[in-house]
């Protein structure tokens, strides 16, 4: 019986804090896999975030059902076009659980976007987002330099100046 | 032993505060079969016509959509 106890309460507290990458973690390799939906820059299906470090990375975690993330990706494309000299990746990264639903989306938006797709929600449980979509800052080493929960207008020069950030 | 079986309850009271729903897992709460009223514009009405009757309004509802975000 005492044992028994002892095992529910390790399992309660196991299940109480898992692991979490936070600001100033460096991305790791082999962990973080996504499926490329859509992309011009590389025929792969599958890509390991950890393969892009060396280019400043804007992970943008969203997905169809979420309204705020569809308003974000007229604005994503800006500035894709206005960080392009300065090598800036952005990586629309969707957490639908319906790879169909991404297709019908980027049918009725098309994207000049890298869209890729968690379908297993790894990243969201990894980084603990706090909001839909949220924005994760990468720099040119793979070190998280900073995560941005939810998009507004209002939130568009926050963002801008971490773009700065990382792209320098 | 009493002690210890004690102790678990109490502690099991506590988790019921850690259960919240995510960010991320609000897929199914953000569908439209999710929602309060069944037919938004019947719901849509109904406000119209108890703002015109009682020339008040709100307390019928929550803001905020399924992202967190708000």
């Amino acid at each position: 019986m005492l044992r028994a106890l002892t095992v529910l309460l390790i399992c309660w507290l196991g299940s109480v804090h898992a692991a979490a990458l936070k600001v100033g973690d460096t991305l790791p390799a082999g962990l973080l896999f996504c499926d490329v939906i859509a992309s011009s820059e590389t025929n792969t299906d599958r890509i390991d975030l950890a393969s892009l470090v060396g280019a400043p990375l804007y992970l943008d975690i969203w997905a169809s059902w979420c309204a705020p993330c569809r308003q974000s990706f007229p604005w994503m494309e800006q500035q894709q076009q206005a960080f392009a000299d300065k090598g800036l990746r952005i990586i629309a990264i969707s957490i639908d659980n319906n790879t169909k639903e991404i297709k019908r989306f980027i049918k009725k938006n098309p994207t000049a976007l890298m869209i890729a797709h968690d379908k297993n929600k790894v990243l969201p449980k990894t980084f603990q987002i706090p909001a839909m979509p949220t924005s994760i800052f990468i720099d040119r080493l793979g070190t998280v330099r900073h995560i941005h929960g939810g998009f507004t207008s209002a939130d568009t020069d926050t963002l801008r100046s971490w773009m700065e950030t990382i792209t320098q | 032993m009493k002690a210890c079986c004690f102790v678990l309850c109490i502690l099991s009271f506590t988790g019921c505060d850690m259960v919240r729903v995510q960010p991320w897992e609000r897929e199914t709460l953000s569908q439209k079969k999710m929602q309060m009223p069944p037919r938004v514009s019947d719901a849509f009405l109904d406000e119209h016509i108890y703002f015109s009757k009682e020339a008040s309004r709100g307390g019928s509802g929550g803001g905020g959509g399924g992202c967190g975000c708000n």
